[in-house]
């Protein structure tokens, strides 16, 4: 709610809508990485669209409006989801912050991606200063959603990255709960 | 002249290349300040990494662009640095990268894991006053607890079984194919242990020891009226290596009572020390060449510790069983 009052966030529907698509398509058993599922609803689209404009041409001025406007819908899901893709692949490949924390043994970060499977390839955490970088591949596995802290002795907490957290360093709280 | 340009300009772009590879270098100690040899430092940028061992000064070096693709390291906003040596807390440092700016040298402190943590002030204050100089490979003694000795005072025999302890290790590692002239030397603690073998531990661990000796013994009288000093002794190696862990070996001893005194105790004591030594170097080695992938010192310690499996005689099966152990870790090694 807070992303959708800012225009300039306006930007990210299109992603924010295809996030949404994909976690479905995954909530019903097509569970494959992100950009898979995308490519294959991009599909799925282009061809919906290919049999709307068939069907439009060759006749295409004298078409009536509704199949105009059917094959105009999905010409711009299409854009849509292309954009989508686009703006995944402009996301960055890590996620910088800190872990803060008292008396914590041995911390460690994974980040989840929308299936909530670990994409991260590190997970260090400075056992001094908290600070981490966790790497993973945007483009592939779509914005990692979870940043997951583990420590020691204590139960893991998943923490939800919203996706203006993304380029921003973040320090997260971790309490201890013991095992 | 356009060549000569362009070629300076390449050399200039080069030379800005080079100054800006990241040098990552620095020490690991004990919170004692002692420094810690052997600790494993890895690097990783991504999903790439490399590993190095610390020298005897604790010191470690890489040069991050001989390790990483320069495409990665350009694109890197930081490395991480892990550090971990078996009886330590593992610790982990990240390493922000700036273009052009070269690394500060890293300092790094390694808590003693497990037993040693429970060490509170005093013990700690009393243990770094023992610990060991740059180079040296220390083994300690825990004063034995004695019972029914009371002529010489245990004190007086407790430091006698330290210098003829300490004369029969060195002699026989001395005498040994080991080489490299390690700088053995076995100090007494004063502290208080007998029979406490975590306890023990946990002091060698926080010292950074090759071995910890303690035990315990009785004058006991022979069915001739000859009085001696049987001791039961626990020589805990401390480095620890895969496949053998930190082993555990006992060591029995027999002396006669009416000359604890004597220099010469040596002459009562048992091989076991020697070629218990000469296992503890071993597992200490083998984790430094390991690390290194140095094929000529794996080579070198496969070739000592099976000379002296050759020359173990009867009552030292486990000494054996762990010689074995290691060397087949060894042979792994050297087969990769």
């Amino acid at each position: 709610m807070e992303e959708a009052t800012d225009p300039l966030k306006l930007i990210d529907l299109p992603s924010q809508m295809l996030d949404k698509v994909v976690e479905v398509l995954a909530k019903v058993g097509i569970d494959l990485p992100a950009l898979v599922l995308q490519l294959f609803l991009l599909a799925l689209v282009l061809l919906a669209l290919a049999v709307a404009l068939r069907g439009l041409f060759p006749d295409w001025r004298n078409a009536k409006a509704l199949p105009l406007l059917s094959a105009g819908a999905i010409a711009l899901i299409a854009i849509g989801i292309l954009f989508g893709i686009g703006s995944q692949l402009m996301l960055p490949d890590r996620v910088v912050g800190r872990v803060s924390g008292q008396g914590l043994n041995q911390p460690r970060v994974e980040l989840l991606d929308f299936r909530g499977q670990v994409v991260s390839t590190s997970g260090s955490v400075d056992t001094q200063t908290g600070e981490f970088i966790a790497y993973y591949s945007p483009a592939w596995n779509g914005r990692a959603r979870t940043l997951r802290i583990s420590a020691t002795g204590c139960k893991p907490r998943d923490n939800v990255i919203s996706r203006s957290r993304l380029g921003t360093e973040t320090t997260w709280d971790f309490a201890c709960e013991k095992l | 002249m356009k060549h000569l340009l362009l070629a300076a300009s390449c050399a200039w772009l080069l030379a800005a290349e080079a100054a800006a590879a990241p040098l990552v270098s620095g020490t690991v100690t004990a919170r004692n300040g002692a420094a810690l040899s052997d600790v494993t430092v890895q690097v990783e940028l991504r999903t790439a990494r490399t590993s190095t061992p610390t020298d005897a000064q604790g010191a470690f070096r890489f040069d991050a662009a001989t390790l990483f693709p320069a495409a990665d390291l350009r694109d890197a906003s930081a490395l991480m640095l892990k550090f971990s040596k078996p009886g330590y807390q593992p610790a982990n440092k990240l390493l922000r990268l700036a273009p052009g700016q070269a690394l500060a040298a890293v300092t790094i402190q390694l808590d003693a894991a497990g037993g040693s943590t429970a060490l509170d002030a005093a013990e700690r204050q009393t243990l770094d006053k023992f610990a060991p100089a740059p180079g040296s490979t220390p083994l300690y003694l825990i004063p034995y607890a004695l019972t029914g000795v009371t002529a010489p005072e245990p004190k007086s025999v407790n430091d006698a079984l330290r210098a003829n302890l300490e004369r029969v290790i060195v002699t026989h590692v001395q005498a040994s194919t080991v080489g490299g002239s390690p700088s053995l030397s076995l100090k007494l603690l004063p502290v208080e242990g007998g029979r406490d073998v975590d306890r023990a531990r946990a002091y060698g661990t926080y010292l950074n020891a090759l071995g910890v000796i303690t035990g315990y013994g009785a004058v006991e009288s022979g069915a001739r009226g000859a009085r001696s000093l049987v001791v039961s002794s626990t020589f805990l190696v401390v480095p620890q290596a895969e496949s053998v862990g930190a082993p555990v070996l006992y060591v029995d001893d027999d002396m006669p009572a009416d000359s604890l005194a004597s220099p010469r105790l040596y002459k009562h004591l048992s091989k076991l020390w020697g070629r218990s030594t000469v296992l503890a170097l071993g597992i200490s080695e083998f984790g430094k060449a390991k690390a290194a992938g140095d094929k000529a010192a794996l080579a070198r310690i496969r070739k000592y510790l099976q000379a002296e499996r050759a020359a173990a005689g009867p009552g030292d099966e486990a000494l054996v069983s762990q010689l074995n152990a290691l060397v087949e870790a060894v042979d792994k090694e050297l087969a990769k």
